[in-house]
């Protein structure tokens, strides 16, 4: 089995890809390998958003996981799996920071140079658009609703994944990078 | 019966003797003449909403995919009609707190009315139905009996589900969200065409290094320990150091660079020659005319900085703002103008920044008020409410007093309403009023008062002069580069560059 986390909640709406997106993201990994499982992560108070992404989906594969998980649990979890995906948020830079597959959907309401999450096995998914970052900390201030997030496909963010997740199978060292994923820089493993 | 499961036809006996109970006991009122199906071996194909009740005893629980099961069920079900689900009860039938089920070999998961509910709402849409009844059923259940023995008696947890007509109208996310109200798209502007990008994190590696340091004597000193610096961190690399003329001895003294480059971009005496560095980028592109991995500008003035520009390199790293110098690709943004927070400054208000009471006279450059017109029992000048940084200041009222009238008048300071200084004057000599800002934005008044018990003056107001003094809280030379190289190293071995995959 392939263990796909998902953590789809931040401290604040403006961040969060929206919830049918990250729905039919699940319906996408599913179908790109029989292998996948899903588990989507958060607090007991985000298990109703939850809903909405695992709704229309097999139970046995696509897992609402929010509420049910201890923090070390979490840990846990996250060390163990082959990918998470998470916006710019606490588990995107655990994540990074443990050196998993992880697939960052970043809005624009903030700098993704200041605050993305780091590591050489993040992959980071933002969108060019002329109002970032604008610094708001909620949806309702954005006059576009929240276009930055909106406008990223559901197809971008699974091929990203199961590129993160194919590289981190094709190199044993998770920090190395394949040539070919930048034309003009390599990824250099020993210090300069 | 003890410690056996129950055969598969107990089950459905099970069922069977659920659904008879269903037609006479407490859910008799759901199991009226409506078409009803129990649900079984035909509901994959069974037409949507062809039911006014779908009954599913014990079989959730037997389900692999309860929510594509519950979704399945809910399908049959017409609005108005109902999906009646009994499972196992786990503190009444089983007994247990998990599996495997003692009396099911078949049960996937145990149930309490609870957990049910949680399915449920994972399921089906929010507002799809309403819950009419969720209950535990122990109809003759016999509490006396050991849990190792097959209950007796009604152990099933009940839930009743009515479908609804669709609503008109969604959940919102969150309180935040906006009222129902056009919102365009996305901006009606852009800097380049709208895509999604994806990055990765690069670390690079630099093995033709250029490094400047043009600037003069005491400035290539203060320099040093960043190109110490620069020779750790680039250890294999090929070091390539420009330095002004006079300085190039001294630069292979130290044997940190494997080349030296001299360029005077400066003069060698800038205080009697005149310093033009755009003047010089033509003969500087000329002179520095190799490629390398990275290019720093190790001065910490900015005016150096636009050559980084015309060198042909990958990475280009300085002191300053990326507003400032976009050409930059690391950055340490520290102001390194000598302006701003650091210099004193002078602030000069005229009576026109200062409100005064109806007796004192406003003329084209100032404010007259007389002793024999003034009203006592308020201020007669104030203003001029300015914001204030976190600072030592200095007020001097512009003020003209009669010599030797006798009178009195009381100046005050006052920061965010609350006085922090006053003063008594009788026009001898000039005034200044120190007073310092602890909290930043403080709103900064001054005011002029009467003296109770004392006659007023006449006098003239003409505004006043705010000084603040400088603030003595900058980094030194050395340490601005040796932060710079410090960064240059993090993003190189550590952060990494941003870079795109499939860049347009």
């Amino acid at each position: 089995m392939t263990d796909v986390v998902i953590s789809p909640f931040s401290n604040s709406d403006i961040r969060d890809w929206p919830l049918n997106h990250y729905a039919d993201l699940v319906g996408l990994l599913l179908a790109s390998d029989p292998e996948i499982r899903v588990s989507v992560i958060g607090t007991s108070t985000q298990k109703l958003r939850a809903h909405e992404i695992v709704r229309a989906h097999p139970a046995p594969r696509v897992a609402n996981d929010c509420g049910r998980l201890s923090w070390p649990e979490v840990v846990d979890l996250i060390k163990a799996s082959a990918c998470v995906i998470s916006n710019n948020s606490g588990v995107g830079h655990l994540s990074g920071h443990l050196g998993v597959p992880t697939v960052c959907v970043f809005g624009g309401s903030h700098q993704r140079h200041e605050w993305r999450p780091l590591g050489a096995s993040v992959m980071l998914v933002s969108r060019v658009i002329g109002c970032s970052p604008c610094q708001l900390d909620h949806v309702s201030g954005s006059p576009y609703g929240k276009a930055c997030l909106r406008e990223i496909a559901p197809e971008t963010v699974s091929d990203a994944a199961v590129r993160v997740m194919a590289r981190a199978a094709s190199k044993d060292e998770r920090n190395v990078w394949m040539e070919g994923d930048a034309a003009a820089v390599e990824r250099a493993d020993e210090p300069n | 019966m003890t410690h056996a499961p129950v055969q598969l036809g107990e089950a459905a006996r099970r069922r069977a003797a659920w659904i008879a109970a269903m037609r006479l006991g407490r859910l008799a009122f759901y199991s009226g003449p409506l078409p009803w199906l129990e649900v079984g071996a035909e509901e994959a194909s069974a037409p949507d909403e062809a039911y006014g009740v779908v009954c599913a005893p014990f079989r959730l629980e037997e389900a692999a995919d309860y929510r594509t099961t519950l979704r399945t069920w809910f399908r049959l079900v017409r609005v108005g009609g109902h999906l009646i689900i009994a499972v196992s009860h786990a503190f009444l039938h089983d007994r247990q707190l998990a599996l495997p089920s003692r009396w099911n070999p078949r049960q996937r998961r145990l149930y309490t009315p609870g957990s049910l509910m949680e399915e449920v709402e994972e399921a089906l849409a929010p507002n799809s139905y309403r819950v009419r009844q969720l209950s535990d059923l122990d109809d003759g259940y016999d509490y006396d009996l050991e849990s190792d023995h097959l209950p007796i008696g009604r152990s099933d947890v009940v839930l009743v589900l009515e479908k609804i007509a669709p609503v008109r109208w969604q959940l919102a996310l969150t309180p935040y969200e906006r009222a129902a109200q056009p919102i365009p798209d996305r901006p009606d502007y852009q800097f380049e065409p709208p895509r999604t990008r994806v990055e990765v994190e690069m670390a690079m590696q630099c093995r033709q290094v250029l490094i400047l340091k043009l600037d003069h004597l005491g400035d290539f000193i203060m320099g040093v320990a960043a190109l110490e610096r620069v020779r750790a961190l680039f250890q294999g690399a090929e070091i390539t150091l420009v330095v002004g003329s006079w300085n190039v001895e001294l630069a292979q003294g130290l044997g940190l660079a494997d080349h030296i480059i001299a360029f005077d971009v400066f003069p060698r005496n800038s205080s009697e020659e005149v310093v033009d560095v755009p003047g010089k980028g033509a003969l500087f592109q000329a002179t520095v005319s190799a490629e390398y991995d990275i290019a720093i500008d190790l001065r910490t003035d900015p005016d150096t900085r636009p050559l980084l520009r015309l060198v042909k390199a990958g990475l280009r790293a300085g002191l300053g703002s990326r507003s400032r110098f976009p050409f930059l690709d690391i950055f340490l943004p520290v102001d390194s103008s000598h302006s701003e927070a650091e210099g004193a400054r002078e602030f000069l208000f005229d009576h026109h920044a200062f409100a005064a009471q109806g007796s004192a006279k406003p003329t084209a450059h100032r404010l007259v008020s007389s002793a024999a017109t003034v009203e006592r029992d308020c201020a007669i000048v104030w203003g001029p409410y300015r914001t204030l940084r976190a600072g030592r200041y200095i007020f001097e009222p512009h003020l003209d007093v009669e010599p030797g009238a006798g009178g009195l008048l009381r100046l005050d300071i006052a920061l965010d309403a609350e006085r922090v200084l006053e003063r008594l004057v009788d026009g001898a000599s000039p005034v200044r009023l120190p007073f310092t800002v602890e909290a930043e934005g403080a709103s900064f008044e001054f005011r002029i008062w009467t003296v109770d018990g004392a006659p007023a003056l006449d006098f003239s107001f003409f505004g006043g002069r705010l000084i603040r003094q400088g603030a003595a809280a900058v980094l030194h030379q050395s340490e601005s580069s040796l932060l710079l190289m410090e960064l240059v190293a993090i993003r190189l071995q550590r952060t990494g560059v941003l870079a795109e995959i499939d860049a347009p």
